[in-house]
């Protein structure tokens, strides 16, 4: 029986990554190089760093960004589920702001009110799965209140924001290279910097702490591998494509969905250039327990849908965040990318679409 | 599966299959030990560590200077134990070891991680001039319990913990990525 999965591997043709082993093979350490001369244009920022993984990318950019100031970090409660563990591994302390429920993204009513009260050294802000958050409410808020802005953007990779591509905004904004992710480099995370003069001050953090030599350029500990950078290189080639791909998929979710009663697909903004990569529908029932019936009743038929964000870091759990922990019992994955075809999506909605009107009959 | 169907399917399941497989040759290459592999090296450096100073005891690592100035910088300033150079009262333990590498492997023996001047962990760095080797690493330890404490800091691969984990990092294998190094492995050992 086919098995229809969330684990997507945007992945080029292997020939593509063959291609790039071949032309590195005599000078592998320009691949990286390359690899983040592409991520400039990719992302139209003017500096990026890459890392071993996005995990310490962003363990860098938390220190950076704190290293003036208190040593916490405001993250939002229903968020990726390790954020709290990266601003642990850096050494600092999480502060937790609820969610937004329209956006799903950290709430800017509440991160003003955190703002407010002080002892924040940065705001860790994550673009949730579909919707793209205005980068610029957080900027104003986080510039009003003399804070920095660290954004992990890896969701919206590929989108923009009133015609600026994401990935300048902020601080510094980061984004995994992970195979699940769009830009697959087999592993791997940047940081992207929309000013060359930000990412000099970096840089010479990093070189401060002894992280990277006085020269700037031997920081192959924490570095990304030559490999990883031509795989990315060739993801990149692939992007047009796939997110074409992703496209279809998502249209036809959203025509076989869009009548549903138990159902909401969260839709993409159009004129934010999205990715289409994720497709997440919010359960439209408060009953208790009936995101995990429906799990428990796709997964036999090799639907492999999984919970958003969920469960809640233990360290949240016991934090004042109604909407953070609502949100987190509402929404639902749905299987995406290479792992489907057009006739699978429907098969899929059929399954959805039955399990509804069951549910409706009691 | 091999690296190309990996390609191929486009698709990985989170379930760790592949990355066993590989943890199983490199067992047999480090008979007596347990293997755990982990997607970036300077994480499981890092996590590894966190369980082995936890109690407050002074790690020793022997390997080249260049990375215990770089692993030194961060875990200063994240606040943590840094590791103190090579001692001489160490060797032994450190021969034990090494001489556990099976030909070929010990090309990846980049460290060792000593706890009162016992062995504790060899680390395998996954990264090379081969063009094909990634920015991985593995533990490999006769230690059960911090082969065991790093394979959840590492990743549950969706399982629930069942040990109370200080700080989780990342470092979970990808099907893509463990089938990269097990082709990496299959050469390694041909040149051995």
């Amino acid at each position: 029986m086919a098995y229809f999965t969330t684990m997507n591997l945007p992945a080029p043709p292997h020939e593509r990554f063959e291609d790039y082993r071949q032309r590195y093979e005599s000078a592998p350490a320009s691949a990286v190089r390359d690899f983040e001369a592409a991520l400039c244009r990719f992302f139209e920022v003017e500096a990026v760093t890459t890392f071993s993984n996005c995990f310490t990318a962003i363990a860098m950019a938390l220190l950076y960004a704190t290293r003036t100031g208190p040593k916490t970090v405001a993250v939002a409660g229903l968020a990726y589920r390790r954020t709290t563990d990266i601003v642990m591994w850096a050494g600092l302390r999480p502060i937790y702001v609820d969610n937004d429920p329209g956006t799903l993204g950290m709430s800017p009513a509440r991160l003003e009110e955190t703002l407010k009260a002080g002892g924040v050294g940065c705001v860790l802000m994550q673009q949730p799965m579909v919707n793209i958050c205005d980068p610029d409410i957080y900027v104003s808020l986080c510039r009003d209140h003399g804070v920095p802005l660290v954004l992990d953007s890896v969701e919206a990779t590929g989108g923009a924001c009133r015609g600026v591509r994401i990935g300048g905004f902020g601080v510094v904004e980061a984004f995994s290279l992970h195979p699940s992710k769009v830009i697959n480099a087999a592993e791997g995370g940047v940081l992207t910097f929309g000013r060359a003069s930000e990412h000099r001050c970096f840089m010479e953090f990093m070189r401060d702490l002894g992280i990277v030599e006085a020269d700037l350029d031997s920081r192959r500990f924490f570095g990304l591998e030559p490999v990883h950078a031509m795989m990315g290189l060739a993801s990149l080639e692939a992007y047009p494509a796939m997110r074409a791909k992703f496209r279809t998929h998502y249209l036809k979710y959203q025509e076989r969905l869009q009548d549903a009663q138990l159902f909401r697909l969260v839709e993409y903004d159009l004129g934010v250039d999205p990715n289409f990569k994720s497709v997440l529908v919010e359960l439209q029932t408060e009953a208790e327990g009936s995101r995990a019936a429906l799990l428990a009743y796709l997964e036999p038929l090799g639907i492999g849908a999984r919970p958003y964000y969920a469960p809640l870091h233990p360290m949240i759990r016991n934090e004042d965040l109604p909407e953070a922990g609502r949100l987190a019992e509402r929404y639902v994955f749905l299987p995406i990318g290479h792992s489907v075809t057009v006739a699978d999506v429907d098969f899929i909605c059929d399954k959805l679409l039955a399990y509804e009107a069951s549910f409706q009959g009691g | 599966m091999s690296f190309r169907e990996i390609f191929d399917r486009h698709f990985f399941s989170n379930h760790h299959v592949e990355a066993r497989h590989l943890e199983t040759r490199l067992e047999a290459s480090f008979q007596g030990c347990e293997c755990v592999t982990f997607a970036s090296f300077p994480a499981l450096l890092t996590a590894a560590l966190d369980e082995l100073c936890d109690d407050g005891a002074t790690v020793h690592v022997a390997w080249d200077a260049s990375k215990t100035g770089a692993i030194n910088a961060f875990l200063r300033a994240s606040g943590r134990r840094e590791v103190q150079a090579w001692n001489k009262e160490a060797l032994s333990g450190v021969d034990a070891l090494r001489q556990r590498a099976a030909p070929g492997m010990a090309q990846h023996v980049c460290g060792v991680l000593m706890r009162d001047c016992t062995a504790a962990a060899l680390l395998l760095e996954m990264a090379g001039e081969s063009p094909l080797l990634l920015s991985a690493g593995v533990l490999v330890t006769q230690d059960g319990v911090l082969a065991e404490k790093v394979r959840w800091a590492r990743s549950s691969y969706g399982r629930r913990a069942k040990a109370t984990i200080h700080i989780a990092a990342n470092g979970r294998f990808s099907e893509f990525q463990a089938s990269l190094l097990n082709q990496a492995f299959d050469e390694t050992r041909q040149d051995g």
